[in-house]
């Protein structure tokens, strides 16, 4: 590395480390730790939601994704991303901030009782916790390959940097140094994408190269059913799955009942911030591909036939001089911080609120639970790095926690529309769709369906559970819904 | 269940569905009341009103999805 790359991701590191250090005296109560006080900015939370959902696994393995299949990777950030976010922060989100939660499983305990909320926190805080693991241990592979550090020096630095402003500062910390790590990943992507365009010979370049190459789907976003790969495997993008699958249930799933992407809205000084957060973070949502999609079109033209997982770091070596590849450098660790922040506080949020502070000790007061929700944090970042090794070698464990994860998207959507627009929807009901839905997708994913398909079906069938035995069951009564449910709007 | 029978339905339905959605949040969002757009604002300042914001953004998409087909 150059000494000039290595001054930027020093000054990267060193600001970050500073700004989480300032935020952390700000931290007074269990409000501020876990929802800031309720104080951030419109424009700080869109651009940490957004930056929370680009790691650094995505910024190598979407370009890798585009170099084979095309633009259509960019489903994932646009019909993926952008209905369900204008819905979500117009109408969700707002439901979320007047109910005064601190988490998903909060709202979804009050709405449908303490049996749904203790399956929801226990495996969101499972999820959140072996996912810590896989980010070192992924990021840290390809550092090893784009930076030439050693392994343990990248899982080592970054890990006792976020430990050092995730425990002090909390979410603001949190969304803040995001900020930071937003405007980094941008100005890295883009500058990769600016200079491949350029060295192509622009738009009208891109297409001549591309069709010298001789793909016929590159430049298409929505793909036909059934279509494969050179290599004959399904492409991942066929259309109904893409609409059906990923822009009516996983994204509104994601968007809408995310913890990590709920806490940040209800970090927003008010209600307005709070859904406009979401509508910012879909603008800059429509820019990502820009900066992690192109990339890969660009490897593939000027790059032509490589291991697609090489191309980001090819295209870095290829096309930056100097300085601005140490922005990229930078980005890497930027991608891998914000995840990594991420996850941390919201594992140590769910853990505190809804399993230690709902289960094990209620009633303590504000300050014993800010300790515990510290205590978490370091605990949680202490694990994903004393799991690297163990992930290294098992890579099917935190594909197992993935996989059983997705079991739960259709079900959890169905019971957050229900929960926020249905007031007939009872404790039983929420009961009956959850388990219901979640032995549905387990039958589908054993039969072998694409996970597209599975959160479609999983969704439907938890549905009709959830509305089937809410109706043969007594209603909730009115008193217990009072600011859990849509009121009509008039 | 895969819908793999959709196989011979020609791609421009799965462009125009996907318009159709981006049209439908559009129509769903442009028609929310004022009172709601703008409950817990500071100010009734213009430039706060999100249907102004939702609309530039779900034109780009479906100009996207459009170019891209």
């Amino acid at each position: 590395m150059a000494a000039l790359d290595l001054t930027v991701v020093g000054a990267y590191l060193l600001g970050t480390l500073l700004l989480g250090l300032y935020l952390t005296r700000r931290v007074r109560s269990g409000a501020d730790f876990f929802v800031a006080g309720r104080r951030l900015p419109f424009w700080a939370v869109g651009m940490s939601i957004v930056v929370s959902d680009i790691g650094a696994l995505e910024m190598v393995g979407g370009t890798a994704a585009a170099y084979r299949y095309g633009v259509a990777q960019a489903n994932y950030e646009w019909v993926g991303c952008i209905p369900a976010m204008v819905v979500g922060g117009l109408l969700f989100v707002p439901l979320y901030w007047r109910a005064g939660v601190f988490s998903v499983p909060e709202y979804l305990g009050r709405r449908y009782g303490a049996a749904v909320q203790a399956i929801q926190a226990a495996v969101w805080f499972c999820f959140l916790a072996a996912a810590l693991g896989v980010f070192f241990q992924a990021s840290a592979e390809m550092m090893v390959g784009v930076l030439g550090w050693p392994r343990w020096l990248s899982v080592g630095l970054t890990a006792a940097i976020v430990a050092v402003y995730t425990t002090g500062g909390g979410l603001e910390a949190v969304v803040l140094t995001d900020v930071i790590q937003c405007v980094i990943l941008f100005a890295g992507g883009l500058a990769l994408a600016g200079s491949g365009l350029a060295r192509v010979g622009g738009v009208g370049g891109l297409r001549a190269a591309l069709a010298r190459r001789g793909t016929r789907h590159h430049l298409e976003l929505l793909m036909p059913v059934g279509l494969r790969g050179a290599d004959g495997a399904p492409t991942g993008y066929p259309w109904p799955g893409i609409l059906l699958g990923l822009g009516l249930v996983l994204s509104p799933a994601y968007w809408i009942g995310n913890q990590a992407i709920v806490q940040r809205t209800l970090g927003s000084r008010d209600e307005w911030s709070a859904r406009s957060a979401m509508i910012f973070g879909g603008m800059l949502k429509t820019l990502v591909p820009a900066a992690f999609v192109l990339p890969g079109l660009l490897g593939l033209a000027l790059l032509g036939e490589r291991d697609p997982n090489g191309v980001y770091a090819e295209l870095i070596g290829a096309l930056l001089p100097a300085g601005l590849r140490g922005v990229l450098y930078a980005a890497f660790l930027a991608a891998l911080m914000s995840s990594v922040d991420s996850y941390t506080n919201s594992a140590a949020t769910i853990f505190t609120r809804d399993i230690y502070g709902r289960f094990l000790a209620r009633e303590r007061e504000d300050l014993h639970y800010l300790r515990v929700g510290r205590l978490t944090s370091l605990v949680v970042i202490g694990l994903g790095v004393a799991s690297v090794p163990l992930v290294a070698r098992y890579h099917t464990i935190y594909d197992a926690f993935q996989s059983f994860l997705s079991l739960f998207q259709g079900p959890t959507l169905a019971l957050l529309l229900c929960g926020l627009l249905w007031r007939r929807a009872t404790t039983a009901g929420g009961l009956a769709g959850l388990l219901g839905g979640l032995g549905a997708a387990l039958l589908l994913q054993v039969s072998g369906l694409h996970y597209l398909y599975i959160a479609w079906w999983s969704f439907l069938f938890s549905l009709a559970a959830l509305v089937l035995i809410s109706l043969v069951t007594p209603p909730t009564p009115a008193e217990r819904l009072e600011g859990l449910v849509r009121e009509v709007e008039r | 269940m895969s819908f793999d029978w959709l196989a011979g339905v020609p791609l421009a339905w799965g462009v125009g569905l996907t318009v159709a959605l981006y049209l439908t949040v559009l129509v769903w969002a442009v028609t929310r009341p004022r009172r709601l757009i703008y409950s817990g604002a500071p100010d009734g300042a213009r430039w706060r009103d999100l249907r102004l914001w939702v609309v530039p953004l779900v034109l780009t998409q479906i100009v996207l999805y459009l170019v891209f087909r």
